[in-house]
C-alpha cells in the first residue's frame, strides 16, 4: 500500500497508508488529519482540501486541471506546488509522497 | 473542567465531528460517542450516488477508520441505542440497560424517513433511503431493465432517479407539488434538471400524488389521484424526513419539529445540546428558525457545540452550504432565500451547455447562489451572500 507524509501546520509529521485507488484526500480523512477540510466530500468541487506538494514529487503528481487550478486560486497561501489532496489518486508510483497541509483552508 | 466527560449520542456526520472538534480545540475529559448503527461514521452523500451506482466500497464511506477513534481518545460505542436520558442526573440509558454518566451531553440523532401517510393503502411497500443498510439493499435491487417509481422529486429522488438510470433502470418520478426539486431553488434551476432528467428517459410526473401502492404481477401497481397507473419492480418514498426528538422530549427539552437549539446549539435544558439534522437552530443574524438537512449544517453545528463545551470562540456564521450530484451534473447552492418574499434571479452562462449560475436577490441583497458545473464562480460568490447588488455589479 502506497504511504503519504502529511507535514502539518504545527510542524508535525505523518505517515499514513492509503489504499491503491483512494485520493490522498481521503487517505487523510480516514486517518483525521487536521487541516484536511475536504468540505465538499471530494470531487473538485471547493478548495479546502488544498495541499502543497513537495517539489521533489511535482513532477510524478503532474499539474492541476485546469478546474483544479481556477479553486486553487481562491486557496489562501496557494502556490505552483499547490493541489487538491482530493484530486491526487495513489497508487505505487506515489509510495513515499510528501505534502504540506496549510495553515488555513479557504472556509474551515 | 478538564475530567469532565462529554456524553454525544448519535454517531453520525453531526456526531463524530462533535467527538473529532472536542479534541482539536483541547478538550481532556472522556468523549464518549454512542451510535445505534453497527458500523462506525460513515458519510450518507455517496448513499444515493457513488455508492449506489455499484462503485463506492463501504471503507470508503467511512469519515475516519474505526480505529483512529480509539487513538484520539474517543470511546466510539456502535450498536449502542440510547433508550432514556435523565439530564439532572446526568445520566443516559442503553437499550441494554447500561448506565452512562455525562457533565455535558450532544444529541445528534438525525432524523428518519417520512413513510407514505396512511391515507395511502399499501404504502408501506415502499422502501426508503436513509441508512448503509438500506442503501446496501437498493443498490441490489437496482437491475438494468427493472422499473423503478420514485416517490418524492426533492433532492434525495432526483438523485435515485439519475443513478437509477445509470444502471439502465426504467425510472418514472412522481412528486406532487407542481415542480420537481421545489424546496428552494430556482425556477431556472429546477427546470433545467426536469429537462436533464427527461432527456435521459424518466417519466417526471409533477402535481400528481399516489393514492394507492397494491402488489401487482411484477411487483407493485401504483394508482396516482390522476387516475394514472404505474407498475413498478420497485418503489421508493423519498418524499422527506422527520427529525429525531422522541429521546429529547421524553427528558422535557423544548421540541418543534426540531429539537430547539440557540446560536450555539444549547438546548432548552443546560449542558445538553443538540446538533446536526435533529437540531431547529434559531440563526442570530436572520432571527430565523432553521433545521438543515446538510452535511455543511451538521458540521456547522457540531463544532458550534464543542467550542461551547470548551469555552472557545466559536466558528463564524456562514451561509448555508448544499450540495446534488444528478447525471454529470452538480449543483452547488449556497445561502437561503425566504420563501415568503419574491426573488429577482439573474442567470450567467448557459443552460444549453450544462454550465450556469443564477444568483438570487430580495430586496436587492444577494440571498442564494445555485451553480451548475461552476464551481469556481460559485466559490467566489458564496462570499458575497448578504452583500447588495450594486457591489455585486
Ligand atoms: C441518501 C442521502 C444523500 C444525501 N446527500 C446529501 C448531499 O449531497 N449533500 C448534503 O449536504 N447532505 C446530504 N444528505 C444529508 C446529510 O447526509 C445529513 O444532513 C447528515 O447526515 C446529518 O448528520 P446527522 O449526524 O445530523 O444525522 P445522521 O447522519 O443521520 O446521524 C444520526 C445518527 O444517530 C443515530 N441515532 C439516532 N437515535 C439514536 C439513539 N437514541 N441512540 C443512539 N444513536 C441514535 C442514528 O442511528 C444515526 O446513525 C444526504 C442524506 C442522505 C440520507
Amino acid at each position: 500500500m502506497p504511504r503519504a507524509t502529511f507535514i502539518l501546520s504545527d510542524g508535525d509529521r505523518r505517515t499514513i497508508d492509503i489504499p491503491a485507488g483512494w485520493s490522498l484526500m481521503e487517505g487523510a480523512r480516514q486517518e483525521g488529519i487536521p487541516g484536511i477540510v475536504a468540505e465538499c466530500g471530494g470531487g473538485a468541487l471547493c478548495s479546502t482540501c488544498h495541499v502543497h506538494v513537495a517539489p521533489e514529487w511535482h513532477e510524478t503528481t503532474g499539474p492541476a486541471s485546469d478546474l483544479e487550478e481556477a479553486l486553487l486560486g481562491l486557496a489562501p497561501g496557494a502556490d505552483e506546488h499547490s493541489r487538491l489532496s482530493c484530486q491526487i489518486e495513489m497508487t505505487e508510483a506515489y509510495d513515499g509522497l510528501t505534502v504540506t497541509v496549510p495553515e488555513t483552508q479557504a472556509t474551515g | 473542567m478538564t475530567t469532565e466527560t462529554v456524553l454525544i449520542i448519535g454517531a453520525g456526520q453531526a456526531g463524530a465531528e462533535a467527538a473529532w472538534r472536542l479534541r482539536e480545540l483541547g478538550h481532556e475529559g472522556a468523549v464518549i460517542l454512542a451510535g445505534a448503527e453497527s458500523h462506525a461514521p460513515y458519510e450518507r452523500p455517496p448513499l444515493s450516488k457513488k455508492f449506489l451506482s455499484g462503485t463506492g466500497d463501504t471503507a470508503r464511506l467511512q469519515l475516519r477508520k474505526p480505529t483512529a477513534y480509539t487513538e484520539a481518545g474517543i470511546d466510539l460505542l456502535t450498536g449502542t441505542a440510547v433508550r432514556d436520558l435523565d439530564t439532572e442526573a446526568g445520566t443516559a440509558t442503553t437499550a441494554n440497560g447500561a448506565r452512562i454518566d455525562f457533565d455535558h451531553c450532544i444529541l445528534a440523532l438525525g432524523a428518519t424517513p417520512r413513510h407514505l401517510p396512511q391515507s395511502v393503502p399499501g404504502g408501506r411497500a415502499a422502501r426508503v433511503l436513509r441508512d448503509l443498510d438500506d442503501a446496501a439493499e437498493l443498490r441490489e435491487t437496482l437491475q438494468a431493465g427493472r422499473r423503478l417509481v420514485v416517490i418524492g422529486g426533492g433532492y434525495l429522488g432526483m438523485e435515485v432517479a439519475a443513478t437509477a438510470r445509470g444502471r439502465d433502470v426504467a425510472v418514472s418520478v412522481v412528486e406532487a407539488a407542481p415542480a420537481i426539486m421545489n424546496r428552494g431553488v430556482s425556477q431556472q434551476t429546477a427546470a433545467f434538471f426536469h429537462a436533464a432528467h427527461e432527456a435521459r428517459c424518466v417519466a417526471v410526473k409533477t402535481g400528481v400524488a399516489v393514492a394507492s401502492i397494491r402488489p401487482g404481477k411484477g411487483g407493485d401497481l401504483l394508482t396516482l389521484d390522476s387516475g394514472e397507473e404505474l407498475e413498478a419492480g420497485i418503489v421508493i418514498a423519498a418524499i422527506g424526513v422527520a427529525p429525531n426528538t422522541a429521546l429529547a422530549a421524553a427528558a422535557g427539552i423544548d421540541c418543534d419539529d426540531g429539537i430547539l437549539v440557540d446560536g450555539n446549539c444549547r438546548t432548552s435544558v443546560p449542558g445538553v445540546y443538540a446538533i446536526g439534522d435533529c437540531a431547529a437552530q434559531l440563526v442570530p443574524s436572520s432571527g430565523r428558525r432553521l433545521r438543515l438537512e446538510s452535511v455543511q449544517g451538521a458540521v456547522t453545528h457540531a463544532r458550534l457545540a464543542a467550542a461551547a463545551i470548551t469555552g472557545t470562540d466559536p466558528p463564524p456564521e456562514r451561509a448555508p452550504y448544499f450540495w446534488t450530484e444528478q447525471y454529470s451534473y452538480r449543483l452547488q447552492m449556497a445561502g437561503l432565500a425566504d420563501p415568503s418574499r419574491p426573488c429577482e434571479d439573474l442567470l450567467r452562462g448557459s443552460p444549453e451547455d450544462g454550465s450556469f449560475t443564477v444568483y438570487r436577490f430580495q430586496d436587492d441583497v444577494l440571498a442564494a447562489v445555485e451553480a451548475v458545473n461552476n464551481p469556481v464562480d460559485f466559490v467566489r460568490s458564496q462570499g458575497r451572500i448578504g452583500q447588495s447588488r450594486e457591489t455585486f455589479e
